[in-house]
């Protein structure tokens, strides 16, 4: 095994690779700007589950936020300030369409036939892809196929259904389309889809491709262009289901751009199911954008998102796809599922972005989150996933992965039920970006730019739901050189939070627990940091509130815990974050044996060979309960030096002490240690570890400094 | 030789935190101390600095376990310059009564590089005094900190890593075999705790890393089918289709304006 040795050696091999296609690879392809600015930013994340009826309902689980990085030395940001830059030269090139092409200028539909039209009439036969003009002779397919065509602005392409329930086109040339396309009915309930299958499909501003529903009930056709080169789109796209006013709404049909090289959009795709009044809500259609080998763009507004009605419809997904090239989204995307008013709500659909060898850049609002419902029975639903994904590409060469760059509120939270009723709020989704180098290491990092708050917790209800984690974790990476790469330094300036969610105070059922608080790990890995002191160190000034969620008559002291923090940098930890991780409180005064507070997890800092600095108050109180507080587990701060100039509070929860038998809550330890003893720790905050009050009260907290007994019961 | 240069990184770290740490604490004259964990030596510039401080620094950084009656604490002013570890502590502690405490020689699991017992203990009492009544750990608490790094890297340590830290991690060894057995099974279930939640999240890591590689598995057998249902429904836009791929794989893009 060999052991890389030199400092951020990896970055001539980020380019070294140029592709062999033109305007491919790092860079170029009309999207060569810079992929920050230094705008502050007010984006939130917020992954939080539903409300939960308080008749028998619990909160839905908030969901965790991952960023995960194994590709060499670069860092992972989460930063309250900067933007990221999405935007690209939007192009409209000229067209080819071959030595065959036709014109359509005026409103026109090409029927499919089964006898030789009028001559000059263009025309489809069943099951066959090819369009041509007639010749006026009776022998039917004789003609040279149309090898291009265009559509004029104002003019509408109407195509029949030359396939059981689509229309398919395809044409050796392009297609240039500045007025509409579309396709007839597939039936009352179902409008044609299409496929179009050109050489590049170029769609101007102002064009359109509209397969959505027109009459009541009415699903959407699919459409699907396949481009054997580009696509470059700039109107608007429709495949959405049809509203109804006495029935199930109709769905949205699914739309699918692909190409084997550019996929370029700035148009609206709209793909949503429809409303229905008194019936079942329609469900959206999935977007699918993908460039094989060079750059997938779009700045268009995406909605797959389900429609509203006694049942909420389901959201679809959206996915975004570039292989050796860039991947740029500064459109919002809406998947989420519909409300109802009967029944469930709609689950959202997902959004999913991957690259391979290229930037991926949003900077687009996403948004998948759980349809709400009115009803008192019925329970919400759940949001989904917004994942992103970048690792090498190749084609002959190998094409590191390059930043992963994203601005953009995100929102996959669960739907809220009735706030008395029975039903339970919806689950969130999760939101994890994963960046791999693979045997390609990198400087290339993810950055999350100008976020201000992350919300991961767990619904309030009946049962309150759980929350969940913040985990920001820089992994090593290795070549096929068989040489081992620190990981860079973890970063998170945004204020999280991580609740339990609360038994509302209106709850009807007994005992009831509250929702256990979320955790907080921000960490480089473990094993090669001593090599570059200057990376694989943790920074923290985000607040943080991790604490667990209220309970009511509970008789555990464990399912309204707060959250664990784990800062772990291997060449230093730095915080500034006012951190509070406190056990729930039972809010019960039965007088009797149930009200238990719950612990309060860990907190810890370390750092195995920087400094561990922290000038924040930190604070771990276990919950108060009626007869039995929870207890603290402590704080740790242990590095080579540890320099604490924060307020450090680990009390006990408090119990009833009238109460016979109740027991106060362990105060916890807190230990400041540094191999150097007293000599590596500076410390001036304020320091508590109070047992709490009770019938009987545990004198167990203490404070150790440089492992030696300051106070308390060492 | 820059391999070299860049291995004496972390040791060079660790001299200038102890001196950054050491200039930090201006008043009193704070003793200026470095253990060379490569050669098992220590520098000692103390000038009425507490005995006890010291030590506690000592058995932290070299790992030696030091048990101390708290009537032998005092000033002490003494300069030692790259004096081996054991001479060190017998410098220190002219004015007590002490004893060392040698890993078991010879046994088969022996830590020691040399084969020679290696120096794990030192018990100090105030001079004149035998009864080791009032010894106490200095410092006061082993640092599950300490466990969790050590027994951290006794499960995945570089072997580069390993050479560097050698004494201080093979006295570990040696340390935890001679502790009690509760203490040392406290310690040990303390730091392994601690070592099976990043485990155990890494575990969790690799679990969703798998699920999403099952799902972009699936998308790609997406795309191929897309391409196998192209290639039986419309075998001429198929043959396209590979044409033009082949095109762009090769740099000669077309239409790309």
């Amino acid at each position: 095994m060999n052991v890389i040795i030199k400092k951020r050696l990896l970055s001539s091999l980020a380019c070294a690779t140029v592709l062999p296609v033109a305007l491919s690879g790092c860079g170029g392809g009309g999207d060569d700007s810079p992929s920050t600015t230094t705008t502050p930013g007010n984006y939130t994340i917020t992954a939080q589950g539903g409300l939960g009826g308080a008749n028998g309902g619990a909160g839905g689980s908030g969901e965790y936020v991952s960023l995960y990085k194994e590709s060499g030395s670069g860092d992972i940001e989460i930063l309250r300030t900067g933007k990221a830059n999405a935007s690209f030269t939007s192009q409209t090139p000229s067209t080819n369409l071959g030595d065959n092409p036709l014109a359509f200028t005026v409103d026109t539909t090409i029927d499919v036939v089964s006898a030789e039209p009028a001559a000059g009439i263009p025309y489809l036969v069943a099951n066959s892809t090819t369009l041509r003009i007639s010749d006026g002779n009776t022998t039917l397919g004789d003609e040279d196929p149309v090898t291009g065509l265009s559509v004029a602005s104002g003019a509408t392409l109407t195509l029949a259904l030359n396939y059981t329930t689509y229309s398919y086109l395809s044409l050796s040339n392009d297609v240039d389309n500045s007025g509409t396309i579309t396709t007839e009915d597939d039936s009352a309930t179902a409008r044609g889809g299409l496929r179009l299958y050109p050489a590049s499909y170029i769609g101007k501003n102002g064009s359109s491709i509209n397969t959505s529903a027109t009459l009541d009930s009415q699903s959407g056709g699919f459409l699907r262009v396949s481009a054997d080169y580009s696509i470059y789109n700039h109107g608007d796209i429709s495949t959405f289901g049809a509203d109804s006013a006495a029935g199930s709404a109709g769905d949205g049909g699914y739309v699918d751009l692909n190409s084997n090289y550019l996929t370029q959009n700035t148009g609206n795709i709209n793909s949503y199911g429809g409303n229905a009044t008194v019936g079942t809500a329609g469900d959206g259609g999935s977007i699918d954008l993908e460039a094989d080998y060079s750059h997938l763009h779009n700045s268009g507004d995406m909605n797959s998102s389900g429609g509203n009605g006694t049942t909420g419809g389901q959201g679809d997904n959206v996915y975004f796809y570039a292989y050796n090239g860039n991947l740029l989204n500064s459109g919002d995307i809406n998947s989420s599922g519909g409300n109802s008013s009967a029944g469930d709500g709609g689950s959202a659909g997902d959004i999913d972005s991957e690259v391979y060898g290229g930037k991926l850049v949003n900077s687009g609002n996403l948004t998948a989150m759980g349809g709400d419902t009115t009803n008192s029975a019925s329970n919400a639903g759940s949001g989904n996933n917004v994942y992103f994904y970048s690792e090498y590409g190749s084609i002959y060469e190998y094409t590191p992965a390059n930043e992963m760059i994203i601005s953009g509120n995100i929102n996959t939270s669960g739907g809220n039920a009735v706030s008395n009723g029975t039903g339970d709020g919806g689950s969130a989704g999760y939101i994890e970006a994963e960046h791999y180098s693979y045997d390609y290491p990198t400087e290339a990092g993810i950055a999350f730019l100008g976020y201000t708050d992350i919300n991961t917790s767990g619904g309030d209800g009946n049962y309150g739901g759980s929350a969940e984690d913040l985990s920001l974790y820089n992994d090593y990476a290795w070549s096929d050189a068989d040489i081992y790469v620190p990981s860079g330094n973890v970063t998170n300036e945004a204020n999280l939070t991580a609740k339990g969610g609360n038994v509302v105070a209106i709850a009807t059922t007994t005992p009831a627990n509250g929702g256990s608080g979320g955790d907080f790990n921000l960490e480089t890995e473990y094993n090669y940091g001593y090599m570059v002191p200057e990376l694989e160190k943790v920074h923290n000034t985000g607040n943080a509130d991790l604490s667990g969620g209220s309970s009511l008559e509970s008789t555990t002291s464990s399912t309204g815990r707060s959250g664990y923090v784990w800062f772990w940098g291997y060449n230093g930890v730095d915080n500034s974050g006012i951190i509070v991780s406190n056990g729930g409180d039972d809010l019960g005064t039965d007088g009797g044996t149930t009200g238990y507070g719950n612990y309060a997890n860990d907190i810890e800092f370390y750092a195995e060979l920087g400094p561990v600095r922290n000038s924040a108050n930190l604070t771990n109180n276990g919950g108060h309960g009626e007869y039995h507080g929870g207890n603290s587990d402590g704080i740790e701060l242990y590095g080579p030096t540890v320099i604490n100039s924060g307020n450090l509070t680990s009390n006990g929860g408090n119990a009833d002490e009238t109460l016979a038998s109740s027991t106060g809550g362990y105060g916890g330890w807190i230990e400041l240690y540094s191999p150097d003893s007293l000599l590596g720790v500076s410390h001036s905050g304020a320091v508590s570890h109070t047992a709490g009050t009770g019938d009987t009260v545990n004198n167990y907290g203490a404070f150790i400094k440089g492992g030696m007994c300051i106070s308390g019961d060492c | 030789m820059k391999s070299i240069n860049y291995l004496l990184y972390p040791m060079i770290l660790i001299s200038i935190l102890s001196l950054i740490n050491t200039l930090a604490y201006a008043a009193p004259p704070t003793p200026v101390i470095s253990y060379d964990k490569n050669n098992d030596t220590l520098s000692v510039n103390a000038n009425n600095a507490s005995f006890k401080d010291i030590l506690a620094h000592i058995a932290s950084r070299s790992g030696i376990e030091i048990q101390m009656d708290d009537k032998a604490e005092h000033l002490t002013t003494i300069t030692l310059d790259n004096v081996p570890l054991e001479k060190a502590l017998s410098e220190l502690a002219r004015q007590s009564n002490y004893a060392f405490v040698y890993s078991e020689p010879n046994s088969s699991d022996d830590n020691s590089p040399s084969g020679k017992p290696m120096l794990i203990g030192m018990y100090i009492l105030p001079k004149g005094e035998f009864s080791a009544d009032m010894l106490r750990p200095v410092p006061l608490l082993p640092a599950t900190g300490e466990a969790f790094i050590r027994e951290k890297d006794r499960y995945s340590t570089p072997a580069q890593k390993v050479e560097i830290f050698n004494h201080a991690q093979q006295r570990w060894e040696a340390r935890l075999k001679a502790m009690p057995t509760e203490r040392r099974e406290k310690l040990l279930a303390d730091a392994n705790e601690k070592r099976l939640q990043v485990e155990q999240r890494q575990i969790e890591r690799e679990q969703k890393k798998q699920k999403h590689a099952e799902k972009r598995i699936e998308r790609e057998e997406t795309r191929q089918a897309r391409l196998e249902e192209l290639k039986t429904t419309d075998p001429e836009t198929y043959e396209r289709r590979m044409k033009s791929r082949e095109e762009i794989r090769q740099g000669q893009s077309h239409n790309d304006n």
